[in-house]
């Protein structure tokens, strides 16, 4: 006998014709469509000790608080560890200007870079000349005791000989 | 047959509210890693941050469920 199986397509249709299973995956879920604030947490606060730290959100996002009189503004945050940290941020003063250069930067790191090439050649030079006048100086002094063992090697006749 | 632990840490991980926190990532990390000490060590500090310690946390989730956590966007 053939044992050969049959399908009823009116009943059980071939499911891989047709109607297509999906592939087994992660399911999705509906999160919140955006984790971006429009407004930026925070408010304005007599001191550092009014800061709650439940003003401060768990997501690692900052939270911005201005002082009232204008003197500093605290920035806090979460770190990785859960820890809350805190940045202060200080007016600059009036006179306070970005440097302006009339001279293009890259010509000024240059010159510096030469100028100080040159410095560094001079005082090579410098030590040469000490460490030349100083092998000069030793050469004469090892010349002289050389001098005298000869002379106490080989003493002249005649010669009074020192130990 | 994947690992019921791994799957679900895979469901966490695609959540954007953790993908996205460093605190979310951390420990996303110590639970990939089993690390429980560092798993205790990010809940220490966030209840210390709250001025609660480790006891009261607990009698409040006895009490009254999740304890007093404003900004808790993890389970919205």
């Amino acid at each position: 006998m053939n044992n050969i199986p049959t399908f009823n397509t009116t009943t059980n249709p071939n499911p891989y014709i047709g109607n297509h299973y999906a592939s087994p995956t992660v399911p999705s879920f509906n999160y919140p469509a955006s984790t971006l604030r429009s407004i930026l947490p925070g408010r304005s606060v007599e001191s550092s000790k009014d800061i709650l730290p439940g003003e401060v959100p768990m997501d690692g996002g900052i939270s911005v608080f201005p002082r009232s009189d204008g003197s500093a503004i605290y920035v806090k945050y979460r770190n990785g560890k859960g820890l809350i940290e805190d940045h202060i941020f200080v007016p600059a003063p009036e006179d306070y200007n970005e440097e302006i250069l009339d001279v293009d930067q890259e010509t000024m790191n240059i010159k510096d870079i030469l100028n100080t090439v040159n410095d560094l050649s001079t005082k090579v030079d410098a030590l040469s000349d000490i460490i030349a006048s100083n092998a000069s100086s030793n050469s004469r002094k090892y010349n002289n005791k050389s001098n005298k063992n000869h002379n106490q090697q080989n003493p002249k006749e005649g010669a009074e000989v020192n130990a | 047959m994947p690992n019921v632990f791994d799957f679900a840490l895979m469901i966490l991980q695609s959540n954007p509210n953790i993908a996205n926190s460093p605190i979310g990532k951390n420990f996303a990390e110590a639970c990939r890693n089993r690390d429980s000490s560092m798993g205790e060590e990010i809940a220490n500090n966030i209840l210390a941050s709250q001025g609660l310690s480790k006891d009261e946390a607990l009698d409040q989730i006895k009490q009254k469920g999740m304890p007093n956590l404003p900004n808790f966007p993890f389970f919205r």
